[in-house]
């Protein structure tokens, strides 16, 4: 499918779901925030509904009015079902809404589409609601589902859906999106690419919008020279980064993401570590702390992420973080 | 799109399509109506991805076009020209729709007609069933309302509609009761359908063709060949289409009680006045109407007779009794007695019919002395929790 | 040991002795003395419903492969079942138990439990009823039962399992532990190879190793089955003897193929037919259920069961079908290929309840003012489950 990038596993699998007779009606696309879960989803919705080309190709045309609309946002039988502006949580009414929708047999189109991202974010109510659709589907309507964190997903609509793993886009597949679909420089695509850690969404956002590089920049380096600060100075940083919860969480998902790097580099697998400019950091760590103990410390990254989703204060977080750092 | 037609008539037709107009919708174009001047008439289109509306209004076209404009807007402002000549013209740049007459004029901007969702059209349909207006807008009135509601079990909120052997029979139900009628499907030609399989028809679709429904004429009903959506063509110059239900009615023929026991008639309106005031004093305890039938004496100078009860909690009570012809033995049943007021509210005919069984199977209600009619309402009694 | 005042609890375990083999023994003398093997063809992969003692001596087994006890006992007699007439016998023999226990609870056609009435001194001692018992079946029908009695099932039913054949054993009371502790952990109900295993490799190798241990340390192992072992284990089992059979737990169906099953669409069809079998049995008896399972014996005979919770009990036949297809597909068929093919396949329903119930509950409303406003679908409701 050419208009997403990336993911090839997850795009083949789909496209062979449309080839063979019965298709699943309910698909769960997961992996990290901004790597283009829903992009896909809703690539795929423009391909279940293209009439301008067979959908077994495996690719929509793009040209038809129905690939058009789902573009623009405006496709009658495709719903992309969000939590209100403002707010976090999905609600109980939307899903409610949404529920008899999929009652009634499509508008315009092939199936009755509705794309529900970041589902975890669903409110307890909604996702049992949801349930009841998902087991018995009318027979045109299609579910796509995106989660960033499909473990905490009831465990009853995550058995009753089709599971599409997807990963971050590598610096390549970043910067090759940002120059050919985003007409962006190269150059300039490479850099964003480096710092994007594979979240095409995210250098989309930042292309538009400077200060959010300058901000990653900033945190990127300050989580990179931790490893070589003093132990007083990694408390005074770490305490500083996790001033509250959400930049606590910004900063967790950074660390992890550039910790993978590390262990990357550790296990001799630089070829897909990402970050760019701090690629020759990863690398020089990597090869000094060694692969089990950079492992040892993703795992604990891991693990704070997960405490400070259970409310775990964060600034002790990041400091209990600080301390365990493996230095050589 | 340049063109002139009678502000009557685009009045008309405007009020007519917005009743398919979205006043909530994630898509901002569905409050506009699309406005098409082709083959010497204006087409006026709407829909809220439920139903849509389609309605051709004569005018002199000057030249062919397409264009959509925001509903309130376009028809609040026709509404206060005189009934005189409106003129409409697309302005060359961008959506913007100059309507005029010889003293006002408006621009009102409307938006790209491509993104307006395609509506269907009967083509390449199976042929179509015809009904004449007047029995569907019964069909309608007596069925419709039995539908639930509430969206918990979707085939509930809609009406059944079958064609079998030149009839058509709509209906619908709730949890605790259903409603059934049928009339016969007009011949007319010989490319009128007599048998078309089911579907089941959102009942706010019909509410909403009922309102729009003209006095006389001819219904046409097909189904797209996409089975997805039924469409309405009534005289050459109205189509409400609406999306279908999925899933499959409870084969209701089942529950139409076989037999009865005991039948009470008695005048409609007799019993729609003593069920009101049952129901003034039911309306604070869960509706509960005791319904007695008590046999005539063999004398005849007793007749049979209906009397409803009721309690209002701490409020006192009320008994109502209303003479009526009774066949079979007396009996007492417990009705919620907004399910008698409902139908007792659309019947017309002049006396009703109560058919029972025992006081823990369905009651039925059945209109008496229309010829012709095949109404059935079935009421599912209450009883105590002992 | 103390007496309590209602009398010892005597709980007796019948089971006739290699029963299908020994009625065709009985009704064609010639048998006897020959390897007798009751069950499916061996040359359509057949089961082993029952073999007789000789049969055994080479290692037959029941529910083994017809195939295999043919390879180990070639010159096997091979007989088709004759339900008919074992139901005939065995209702011969229950009514001889009828007349000897206070409450008969029958668990297959050859296999009973019936409560005595209490042990107190100068009571007919349980030796003697049981002995009378296998006189009568033998001399009514000719037929073999053994019998072991204890204070309650579990013991009973060791005890006739323990002194087959034509076994008669009582354990009295207080001699609960001798008669329990030697005997290996895997005579226990509930130890199938799985937990026996895992028991042994913590050093429990006898029923006396399992008790001595505390329940806590059990628990932990096995879970909550680790309890009921325990409490076995130490002879405690207080289930009582049911007059009246249970409403089924399950409701299912399976099948074994001729030819094993490699390919995901072939099963589909076979899983589709089982669920609708069941669906059609559960419609029968008026039952619901909500939980179904499917059971896959693989070609090496490993036996891997999955089951789906449904949001709502049902018995409709769509349903059931899609929830057992999407268990093949989701759960089985990425482990189908290779040397991973399929033998047999079942689908069960559990979780039941009558429907009843269920559409009244599920559908009336209670109006309040002590009212209910039952729905008018209840008879389709119990009909197809449309809930």
């Amino acid at each position: 499918m050419r208009g997403v990038y990336g993911n090839r596993q997850a795009q083949l699998r789909l496209e062979r779901a449309v080839q063979g007779d019965g298709i699943s009606h309910a698909w769960l696309f997961t992996g990290p925030a901004e790597i283009g879960k829903t992009a896909l989803a809703l690539e795929f919705a423009k391909l279940l509904q293209c009439t301008g080309r067979d959908p077994a190709s495996g690719e929509p045309c793009g040209e038809c009015l129905s690939c058009r609309k789902v573009s623009h946002g405006t496709h009658p039988d495709v719903t992309v079902i969000e939590p209100k502006k403002g707010e976090r949580t999905l609600k109980v009414e939307a899903v409610r809404d949404m529920i008899r929708l999929a009652s009634l047999t499509p508008t315009e189109g092939r199936w009755r589409i509705f794309v529900l991202p970041d589902i975890e974010r669903m409110a307890l109510a909604g996702a049992n609601a949801l349930l009841k659709t998902l087991e018995e589907p009318s027979p045109q309507v299609i579910l796509l589902l995106t989660s960033s964190e499909p473990e905490v997903i009831l465990p009853t609509v995550l058995s009753r859906c089709q599971v599409v793993p997807m990963l971050p886009l590598s610096p390549d597949e970043v910067s090759a999106a940002l120059a050919e679909r985003w007409q962006m420089p190269a150059d300039e695509a490479k850099t964003l690419a480096g710092l994007a850690n594979g979240r095409l969404g995210w250098a989309v956002r930042a292309a538009e919008n400077p200060e959010l590089v300058e901000q990653r920049t900033h945190e990127l380096d300050e989580i990179a020279s931790l490893a070589t600060a003093s132990r007083d100075e990694r408390l005074r940083r770490a305490g500083a980064l996790g001033k509250d919860v959400e930049s606590a969480r910004r900063v967790l998902e950074l660390w992890a993401l550039w910790w993978r790097d590390v262990v990357l580099a550790a296990g001799g697998a630089s070829h897909l570590v990402m970050a760019g400019e701090l690629r020759a950091r990863a690398e020089r760590l990597g090869h000094r702390i060694g692969l089990n103990s950079s492992q040892t410390f993703l795992r604990a990254l891991l693990d704070a992420q997960l405490a400070l989703e259970a409310n775990a204060n964060p600034r002790l977080t990041l400091e209990v973080l600080a301390l365990d750092l493996p230095t050589s | 799109m340049k063109l002139t037609c009678k502000q009557q008539d685009l009045a008309r037709g405007l009020s007519t399509v917005s009743h398919a107009v979205s006043t909530r919708s994630t898509l901002p174009i569905l409050s506009n109506i699309l406005l098409s001047a082709e083959n010497g008439r204006l087409r006026l289109s709407a829909t809220n991805l439920e139903i849509g509306i389609t309605c051709w209004v004569p005018a002199n076209i000057q030249e062919e076009g397409t264009t959509t404009s925001p509903s309130r807007l376009l028809t609040d402002f026709v509404n206060t020209l005189p009934p005189a000549d409106v003129s409409l013209a697309l302005q060359p740049s961008g959506q913007s729709l100059k309507v005029s007459d010889q003293r006002s004029q408006a621009t009102i901007r409307g938006m790209e007609p491509g993104e307006f969702p395609t509506i269907p059209t009967a083509d390449g349909g199976e042929p179509p069933l015809t009904v004449s207006v007047s029995d569907l807008r019964t069909m309608i009135g007596e069925v419709a309302f039995a539908a639930a509601t509430d969206d918990a079990r979707p085939v509930f909120t809609g009406v059944l509609a079958r064609a079998r052997d030149g009839r058509l029979t709509f209906a619908a139900a709730d949890s605790f009761r259903l409603a059934v009628r049928s009339v016969a499907l007009t011949e007319n030609g010989a490319a009128s359908a007599t048998t078309l399989s089911d579907m089941l028809i959102p009942a706010r679709t019909l509410s909403e063709l009922a309102k729009v429904l003209p006095d006389d004429g001819t219904v046409y009903i097909v189904v797209t060949p996409n089975r997805n959506q039924v469409l309405f063509r009534i005289g050459d110059d109205l189509e409400l289409v609406s999306t279908l239900i999925s899933g499959q009615f409870p084969n209701y023929e089942v529950i139409l009680p076989k037999s009865r026991t005991t039948r009470v008639t008695l005048p409609t309106d007799e019993l729609r006045q003593a069920a009101k005031q049952a129901s003034i004093f039911a309306r604070d305890s869960a509706n509960i109407v005791r319904l007695k039938v008590a046999e005539g004496q063999g004398d005849g100078l007793t007749p049979g007779a209906v009397i409803l009860s009721a309690t209002a909690e701490e409020n006192g009570d009320t008994t109502s009794t209303r003479d009526g012809t009774v066949d079979g033995p007396g009996m007492e049943i417990i009705f919620n007695v907004k399910y008698l007021t409902d139908v007792l509210g659309v019947l017309s005919t002049s006396s009703v019919a109560l058919e029972l069984n025992s006081p823990q199977q369905p009651g039925v209600i059945k209109p008496v002395g229309d010829e012709g009619s095949d109404y059935q309402y079935v009421i599912m009694p209450m009883h105590s929790t002992r | 040991m103390e007496i309590p005042a209602q009398g010892f609890r005597r709980v007796l375990h019948a089971d006739l002795d290699c029963f299908f083999a020994a009625v065709e023994e009985l009704d064609d003398p010639s048998l006897r003395g020959k390897p007798v093997i009751v069950g499916g063809d061996p040359d359509r992969r057949g089961v082993v419903s029952t073999a007789n003692y000789v049969a055994r001596r080479y290692g037959v087994a029941s529910a083994m492969a017809a195939a295999q006890a043919r390879r180990l006992c070639p010159q096997a007699i091979f007989l088709r079942p004759r339900f008919d007439r074992y139901r005939e016998l065995s209702r011969r023999v229950m009514a001889i138990l009828e007349d000897a226990v206070v409450a008969l609870e029958q668990v297959s056609v050859d296999e009973v439990y019936g409560e005595l009435p209490p042990g107190q001194p100068g009571c007919e001692r349980a030796e003697t009823i049981a002995r009378r018992i296998k006189s009568r079946v033998y001399g009514e029908t000719g037929l073999v039962i053994s019998i072991g009695v204890g204070r309650n099932k579990s013991i009973a039913k060791l005890a006739s399992d323990l002194s087959k054949p034509d076994g008669c054993l009582v354990v009295r009371p207080g001699q609960e532990e001798t008669f329990l502790h030697p005997l290996p952990v895997g005579r226990l109900n509930g130890v199938g190879p799985h937990t026996r295993e895992r028991l042994e490799r913590l050093g429990l190798l006898t029923v006396g190793d399992l008790a001595a241990r505390s329940l806590a340390e059990l628990e932990a192992v096995l879970g909550k089955h680790g309890r009921w072992l325990w409490h076995l284990a130490r002879g405690e089992d207080d289930r009582p003897v049911e007059t009246e059979r249970e409403p089924p737990k399950s409701i299912s169906h399976e099948n074994t193929y001729e030819r094993d099953i490699a390919d995901v669409e072939r099963a589909a069809g076979h899983v589709r037919e089982l669920a609708l079998a069941v669906a059609r049995r559960a419609a029968s008896k008026s039952m619901i259920g909500r939980t179904i399972t499917l059971k896959v014996k693989w070609s090496n005979f490993q036996i891997l069961t999955r089951q789906q919770v449904l949001a709502a009990p049902t018995a409709e036949p769509e349903m059931l079908a899609t929830a057992a297809d999407r268990i093949l597909r989701d759960q089985i068929s990425p482990l189908l290929g290779g040397e991973h093919a399929i033998r047999l396949l079942g689908v069960a329903l559990s979780g039941l309840a009558s429907a009843h119930d269920a559409a009244r509950t599920v559908w009336q409303v209670r109006a309040g003012h002590g009212m209910i406003q039952p729905s008018l679908w209840d008879v389709l409701a119990v009909e197809r489950s449309i809930l």
